[in-house]
């Protein structure tokens, strides 16, 4: 069963160090989430989820490692909508508002540029989308990129020389 | 400072900038102590919740017992494995009969439903206490039964009889058999007697009998870098060996890999510092001779050749067909005419010799490409099946994944398979293949 949430005696200051968290990181990591799905409204879903399952397991953190945990489940929540938002792009009504929509509209406000690097970053496995974002856009030592990915520091290097490749590819074959 | 590394910062930086300061909405918690409510649930009123998270944790109780009923959760198997599995039927155009899959992540039985905003569901996620995978029928594209594995999937591979996959418990990796009844409508799991293993695991491939499963690790060595393993392990009983890169070759890793028919041979992807370094090549590996070197065998062909450049090759298990998929439109030429982006080029592997296999259509205002590797080929070579992808720039323009199978000159489309982009798959004899998740512009 899933853990219910600390007990009514503890939870004041779980929710208290829990919301704490939040106002420090939380922009931050809507950002991280904006930049793996390019939707702000799917990634501020994603980030309190993120909230949530850490309050859920308060009890059971070390809370000098609640900013990792909250940031992998972070990651691990724009993998699953990522892949949600491909299967429905396949299945669902053309009237749907879709990421392709949302890259539209992130396009107009980024420049076509920037969306063409964004939409190629999407493209990639996740592991791959992953290592790029938080070595080039978080600037995290290979440790903590290991530790966010649930991942060896030898394979974050590996993962990063390959996903550097394979994007390169991307762009230029969307030329 | 390269300029793909400049313009990943600024297009992330770009996008991340559109937050501003100050502008995350307010946090929402579930109460102390209490089970939140779905209000987000298909309208449902909040009494049935209870109601269905007991029923669904009864499903899955009961699933676990039927479909996985030899698995014991935390406890490692001594001694021997299971016997070796018979070998599964094929189609009538001579396909593996069935294929692992693993479903995205909102596919997985008990993922928690309704609005992810509303907080936490009944229904905890599946995806780190255990996953369901499913065993597909090839010429249906249905799914035929499920397994359910008790952690996360890392990595999964497939023998002619049985299908085997990593599950990430804690701190290590376990390996488990999955075999379908005899009744191909359900599947019994057993973990198998390979010590568990902590370092990150990359690729995973069966022998064609289900005898040995061979999965490589990339682990740092301090100063020295990487080390890339290979462990080569029994199923049926508790004996591995470990081949690893010497010092030299510090900077090169492995890729995708496959026994040969023999069931000693392993065929595997070997990168240097890039895939134009000389290093770079398909390479084999005789598991049976002695030493622990992993690059004692010989290279069969390079990633750069007349046909353009590679980043991984596919050795048919005869031993005789060579076949990658193109990753660069400039370099390649084969009998006089340029290989776009994404062709399937098959290869004597003694010869060397090129034949275009496959070459994508490619429209204007079009990416098209077919997926770094094939999803399997058949014991001589002819017959291939491969994902390929057509992406088009319009904005509301939906990714066409085509799933193929190319037989002597032919190129017949499986529309019915085309729902496992997005996913990761396992044939018989072929490693584990993540599909590229395709995103439209």
């Amino acid at each position: 069963m899933a853990a219910q949430g600390p007990a009514p005696s503890q939870g004041a200051d779980a929710r208290a160090a829990v919301t704490a968290l939040y106002q420090a990181h939380a922009v931050g990591l809507i950002r991280l989430a904006v930049v793996m799905i390019g939707d702000r409204h799917a990634a501020e879903d994603v980030v309190q989820d993120a909230f949530a399952g850490l309050y859920r397991r308060w009890n059971h953190l070390d809370g000098d490692r609640a900013l990792g945990y909250v940031r992998a489940s972070v990651l691990n929540g724009c993998r699953s909508r990522l892949r949600a938002k491909v299967r429905d792009e396949r299945l669902a009504a053309a009237s749907q508002p879709t990421l392709a929509a949302a890259s539209a509209e992130q396009a107009v406000l980024i420049g076509e540029e920037h969306a063409a690097v964004l939409a190629a970053l999407r493209r990639l496995p996740d592991r791959q989308r992953e290592a790029l974002v938080l070595r080039y856009y978080l600037d995290l030592p290979e440790a903590e990129i290991a530790a966010s990915m649930g991942i060896g520091k030898g394979t974050v290097k590996s993962t990063t020389s390959r996903a550097l490749a394979a994007l390169g590819r991307l762009l230029e074959g969307s030329r | 400072m390269n300029t793909l590394e400049d313009r990943i910062r600024a297009a992330a930086r770009a996008a991340g900038g559109t937050v501003a300061d100050g502008s995350a909405p307010p946090l929402s918690l579930p109460k102390p102590g209490r089970r939140p409510v779905l209000r987000g649930w298909g309208g449902r009123p909040p009494w049935m919740v209870p109601l269905a998270a007991a029923a669904a944790v009864l499903v899955v109780v009961a699933a676990s017992i039927l479909v996985a009923r030899a698995v014991v959760p935390g406890q490692t198997v001594p001694g021997a494995g299971p016997p070796l599995a018979a070998p599964l039927p094929l189609t009538a155009d001579g396909l593996p009969a069935y294929f692992l899959a693993i479903p995205s992540g909102d596919q997985q039985a008990g993922a928690e439903p309704g609005n992810q905003n509303e907080g936490v569901g009944p229904i905890p996620r599946r995806l780190s206490s255990h996953e369901t995978l499913r065993v597909v029928a090839t010429d249906t594209g249905k799914t035929v039964a499920t397994a359910t594995l008790p952690g996360y999937v890392t990595e999964i591979a497939a023998s002619r009889g049985a299908f085997f996959a990593a599950v990430v418990r804690g701190s290590a990796a376990t390996f488990f058999e999955i075999r379908l009844n005899g009744g191909r409508t359900a599947t019994t799991v057993t973990e198998l007697p390979i010590p568990p293993d902590t370092a990150p695991l990359e690729f995973m491939a069966a022998s064609p009998n289900g005898g040995k499963l061979a999965y490589s690790t990339l682990v740092m060595h301090g100063a020295s870098g990487d080390v890339q393993n290979l462990v080569v392990a029994s199923t049926t009983e508790d004996s591995e060996r470990e081949w690893t890169t010497p010092a030299s070759y510090s900077a090169g890793s492995m890729g995708q890999m496959n026994f040969l028919a023999n069931g000693r041979t392993l065929a595997f992807s070997w990168t240097g510092p890039s895939e134009t370094s000389p290093s770079s090549a398909l390479r084999l590996l005789d598991t049976a001779a002695p030493g622990s070197d992993l690059l004692a065998g010989r290279a069969v062909l390079r990633f750069a050749n007349q046909a353009g450049t590679f980043d991984g090759y596919t050795l048919s298990p005869n031993g005789k067909v060579v076949v990658g998929i193109t990753i660069s439109d400039r370099t390649g030429v084969v009998n006089g005419a340029r290989v776009p982006l994404g062709s399937v080029v098959a290869f004597s592997a003694i010869t060397r010799t090129p034949s275009v296999l496959y070459r994508p259509h490619q429209a204007k205002g079009e990416m098209a490409y077919c997926n770094d590797s094939p999803l399997w080929i058949s014991d001589s070579g002819p017959k291939v099946l491969i994902d390929c992808y057509q992406l088009r720039a319009a904005a509301r323009a939906k990714a066409a994944v085509r799933v193929l199978l190319l037989d002597g000159g032919r190129v017949r489309d499986l529309p019915w398979l085309a729902a496992t982009g997005g996913e990761t798959t396992a044939f018989p004899g072929i490693l584990a293949i993540m599909v590229m998740p395709t995103y439209q512009n």
